[in-house]
């Protein structure tokens, strides 16, 4: 783990917060853009449970790291909290939810709510160098009055030539930022092949429910599993420790990347019948099997290795 | 309440399980762990042709410019090669490929084959590696193999990882190797159970976790496993060759699994006779299985079941 601190704290949103760190030593986090950090942080005399955020930004040279949660539960309001200085414990980073940034085929990212946060990382990166591809981002929200990082997103968006950006909400009120009412169905479905064509890589981050949605809808568009890359997370429950007491800490939905669960991700794959490249840890040619308190339950056992 | 929660995955050739018992949630913690291991798995097989391993093989005599993590690993593999007086060497593997293990999960295809094989090698000594800061060099014709301590060298972080995260009660099984702390549901001890020499699905005798509930290791290393016609995968550095040994398994009882892991296959090298020596000298508790006429005879040393 590396010791990072806080170094500021501002509302994104009325409901999102971002949380700003730099390496307290000179050791830092090398990572990806695209790739996502387990985060605690000192808390009292002690250390709170460990959660995973994307990386919001792209490696930079004074080694800051930005994350962004959406307040909807304690420990997200836990992190409204932090001071300036507060220490911060970092491992990582993990995932493989990165472009090849050397090829030229389109990009196609397709964002849920906070799940744009490693979009946000991987288009900072592609800011940053000589040549990009056509880039397009699909950045889908329940509500048009709460859109992280709308701004960073359309001055990007004006700058870039290779960028093509559509916001999309759900809900639609007094509409002054030009985004678009609906949701991810056959019609975006169409347009992101048109923009990615058949060698194109789609990445998609954002609620279970929502992933399997566009991955399907793409797939129905003929466009390869192979091609397309998925960054999932899920809102949970987590209760912090004290002195062995439970206190319950109702987890932000969105932007805790990647706590996808090994049961549902396994769902979600059996009931995906392709082979999604799904970035997350359970992946492999065997599947992880979960057992809580079952009789299923095996004994440590060593044998010769 | 508490809540027991296990997992399991095929890692690094073996079978491994992830066990936590903890009052949170801990579907991140294992994510994280497991993260780690797949991570270590890219990094350090000799299987993987694009394994920073495989790169510093394959670029032997060049001075590599290594991550911090391999920097680590090879320090401490320096270190237990010194305190074993050469018998834990990490340059064995072309003798290991020599010999006829070459192969592991998945099998690689032709043409990587020929990269990863490193038989026309020569086995090398530790002082013959170069370091200088993150630059490290070995030397020309030679091949370093991580397979004599990697396990429980990670097993190790692992459960550094689950500590500083304030998990106390856990265990982790990678192949043979295990780490254990604090206790199981109603705060019983862990029972680890030690796999008959021929007979894995059967338990030759077990052992419990430490009363104070602190970090036991323990590993066991064999020559039932890994092995084919007049060879297994226990290389005896001294002659080159699978070591001649009486001994079927060695269990070793330590502070740490990378310990515990590179004395294993130090007794089992040794064989029944030094093994002993060598447990007495590095204050290990052993228990072994000899081959007795076709038969396993049972021998320990500092050894008790409630340990």
């Amino acid at each position: 783990m590396i010791k990072y601190l806080v170094t500021n704290i501002t509302m994104t949103t009325n409901s999102c917060i971002s949380i700003l760190m730099r390496p307290k030593q000179n050791n830092r986090l090398s990572f990806n853009a695209g790739q996502y950090i387990a985060l605690s942080f000192k808390n009292g005399n002690k250390i709170t449970p460990v959660r995973c955020f994307s990386v919001v930004n792209s490696e930079n040279a004074d080694g800051t790291i930005t994350i962004c949660a959406r307040m909807a539960g304690e420990y997200t309001h836990f992190l409204s909290t932090l001071r300036t200085d507060d220490i911060a414990y970092i491992d990582g980073p993990f995932g493989s939810f990165t472009p090849n940034f050397q090829l030229n085929s389109p990009l196609i990212l397709i964002a849920g709510g906070i799940g744009v946060t490693p979009m946000v990382s991987i288009l900072s990166k592609l800011a940053s160098l000589d040549n990009q591809p056509q880039t397009t981002l699909l950045y889908f929200n329940s509500h048009n009055n709460d859109v992280p990082f709308i701004d960073e997103i359309n001055k990007m968006k004006l700058s870039c030539p290779w960028l093509k950006v559509n916001i999309i909400a759900g809900t639609s009120e007094n509409n002054e930022m030009q985004i678009s009412q609906g949701r991810f169905d056959k019609s975006w479905a169409q347009y992101s092949k048109k923009n990615g064509g058949n060698n194109g890589r789609y990445y998609i981050c954002g609620p279970a429910g929502f992933m399997s949605s566009v991955e399907k809808l793409l797939i129905d568009q003929s466009i390869s599993p192979d091609n397309i890359f998925t960054e999932s997370f899920t809102s949970g429950v987590k209760l912090f420790k004290n002195n062995h007491k439970m206190l319950k800490v109702s987890l932000t939905i969105a932007c805790i990347a990647v706590t996808i669960s090994v049961i549902s991700f396994a769902v979600i794959n059996k009931q995906n019948t392709n082979n999604t490249k799904t970035n997350s840890s359970t992946q492999n040619t065997t599947t992880t099997t979960t057992i809580n308190n079952s009789s299923n339950y095996v004994a440590p056992t060593t044998s010769v290795s | 309440m508490k809540i027991r929660s296990q997992q399991s995955k095929h890692v690094l050739g073996s079978e491994a399980f992830i066990t936590i018992v903890d009052e949170i949630s801990t579907d991140e913690m294992f994510k994280i762990l497991w993260n780690k291991i797949d991570s270590f798995e890219k990094r350090f097989s000799r299987f993987d042709i694009n394994s920073e391993l495989s790169f510093v093989n394959i670029n032997a005599g060049k001075p590599i410019k290594i991550s911090s993590e391999f920097l680590k690993l090879i320090k401490t593999s320096i270190k237990y090669s010194l305190l074993t007086n050469g018998l834990f060497n990490p340059f064995i593997l072309p003798t290991l490929q020599k010999v006829g293990y070459k192969t592991s999960w998945p099998s690689p295809d032709d043409k990587t084959f020929n990269l990863l094989d490193m038989s026309n090698k020569k086995q090398c000594e530790i002082k013959d590696i170069k370091i200088d800061g993150l630059n490290l060099t070995i030397p020309k014709d030679s091949a370093l193999d991580f397979g004599g301590i990697g396990k429980g060298y990670l097993i190790d972080q692992l459960s550094s990882i689950l500590i500083k995260h304030s998990y106390r009660d856990f265990w982790i099984s990678l192949g043979g190797d295990i780490v254990c702390s604090g206790f199981d549901l109603d705060n019983k001890r862990w029972k680890i159970n030690i796999a008959n020499a021929n007979h894995n699905d059967e338990n030759a005798t077990s052992i419990f976790s430490k009363e104070d509930g602190s970090i036991l290791a323990i590993a066991t290393s064999g020559i039932t496993k890994r092995k084919g016609e007049g060879w297994h995968h226990i290389i005896d550095p001294r002659i080159n060759q699978s070591a001649n040994t009486d001994l079927l398994t060695a269990t070793i009882l330590a502070d740490s699994a990378t310990k515990a892991d590179v004395y294993a296959k130090n007794i089992i090298i040794v064989g029944s006779q030094e093994s002993l020596a060598l447990a007495k000298k590095n204050n290990l508790k052993i228990w072994l299985q000899k081959n007795n006429n076709k038969c396993i005879e049972y021998l320990q040393y500092n050894w008790s079941p409630n340990d």
